[in-house]
């Protein structure tokens, strides 16, 4: 059996991007959009940043699609593009440090998702300080540290993946993801007494 | 046991635990230490109230103009040759999941390539007998020409994935079927 075969199937898209094909490319994005806006929103804390960074990644695909070579998971590939993006953004200082409150005007935020259909304004306002709480708690992370949880956490990425995306050792991720949770332990222990879902 | 948490290495596993990633000898394994210890029973009691709060910070939906903006970047002056739209071919559904070794043991593969095959030597049929005409001369040509050429492409993905045995044979019976 080739080599091919064992590539993992974003990989085989993306080869067939580097051929012309348009239509991989609309697969690719269809189903890496998400995670990719995600993943920056939460590095940089900007919707507007967030997704003017992923329309970067998705043009640097496809630019790169020349030179793409399956080596390693397309998703390693393209969280790497991500994360270098993001930290560049951020030491460039482009963006304007946890500069969408959530309590703010509804701009293109979504629509608060608390469980119960209809909170209470005392449960709407214990669920606001908790999600800045958060917000707050990830973006004081150093820069590698929050990237390894975010794609830990919400990414659910295995440690030898997102060693490959930040070009460190397992036990290297292993060490930055253990210190930054144990700093939002220490930063988030008391919500979980507040326990007010 | 050492304490798993004493050290950066171990306590990975620690977190597998309560992401419930561990086969069930590890977790056992890792239970029956937690029982005795309190340190490792802090650790996993913070960790999962600590996601438990994560959990809360939603992600945001993507604005709707982000595919538009993107594709216009993506035509801009250095865009290249690239068609937008999904070019859908006839046997992509083969390729739909992802390849594994047992591949040909599925009945769609084989069947489609016995399609391919009857296909080619009904060209070759065609042409040597003379078919039916329902359709101008010239209009069923270039369909067949247009078919062979995406039998062709298909063969070439087929034969880049399953190696050369296939390679050989249907490759010569398209190329005799498009001669
Ligand atoms: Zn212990």
């Amino acid at each position: 059996m080739g080599a091919s075969a064992v590539l993992d199937y974003d990989a085989r898209l993306m080869l067939l991007v580097k051929h012309g094909d348009g239509g991989s490319f609309a697969l690719l994005l269809n189903k890496y959009r998400g995670p990719v806006i995600h993943f920056l929103y939460r590095m940089v804390q900007n919707q507007a940043v967030a997704e003017e960074l992923a329309q970067e990644v998705f043009l640097r695909v496809y630019r790169g699609r020349g030179n793409y070579e399956p080596s390693a998971k397309f998703t390693t590939w393209l969280f790497r593009i991500a994360t270098n993006l993001a930290i560049n953004s951020l030491r460039d200082g482009k963006v304007e440090k946890n500069h969408e409150q959530i309590d703010g005007p509804a701009g293109d935020r979504p629509a608060l998702q608390v469980p119960d259909r209809r909170p209470s304004a005392e449960q709407l306002l214990v669920y606001r300080v908790k999600l800045q709480e958060v917000r707050e708690a990830i973006s004081e992370l150093p820069e590698k540290q929050r990237a390894a949880v975010l794609m830990h956490k919400y990414e659910e990425m295995e440690y030898s993946q997102i060693a490959s995306v930040l070009r460190c050792s397992e036990s290297a991720v292993k060490s930055l993801l253990f210190r930054a949770y144990e700093s939002l332990r220490a930063r988030l222990a008391h919500m979980d007494d507040k326990g007010a879902r | 046991m050492n304490c798993p948490i004493e050290n950066t290495e171990s306590a990975g596993l620690l977190l597998d635990y309560c992401r419930r990633k561990l086969a069930p000898d590890t977790t056992a394994f890792l239970e029956r230490h937690m029982s005795s210890c309190a340190r490792c029973r802090a650790f996993r009691d913070g960790q999962i109230a600590l996601w438990r709060s994560l959990d809360e910070w939603e992600s945001m939906p993507v604005s709707d103009g982000f595919d538009r903006r993107l594709y216009s970047r993506l035509h801009g002056p250095d865009a290249g040759n690239f068609s937008e739209k999904p070019r859908v071919r006839w046997w992509s559904w083969l390729f739909d999941a992802p390849l594994s070794a047992s591949a040909f043991t599925r009945p769609a593969v084989p069947l489609a390539l016995a399609g391919v095959m009857i296909l080619a030597g009904y060209l070759v049929n065609d042409r040597a007998d003379g078919p039916v005409q329902i359709a101008p001369r010239d209009a069923v040509e270039v369909e067949q020409v247009e078919t062979v050429l995406e039998d062709l492409d298909m063969l070439r993905l087929l034969s880049s994935r399953f190696g050369d045995a296939v390679h050989g044979s249907f490759q010569d019976a398209a190329i005799e079927a498009r001669s």
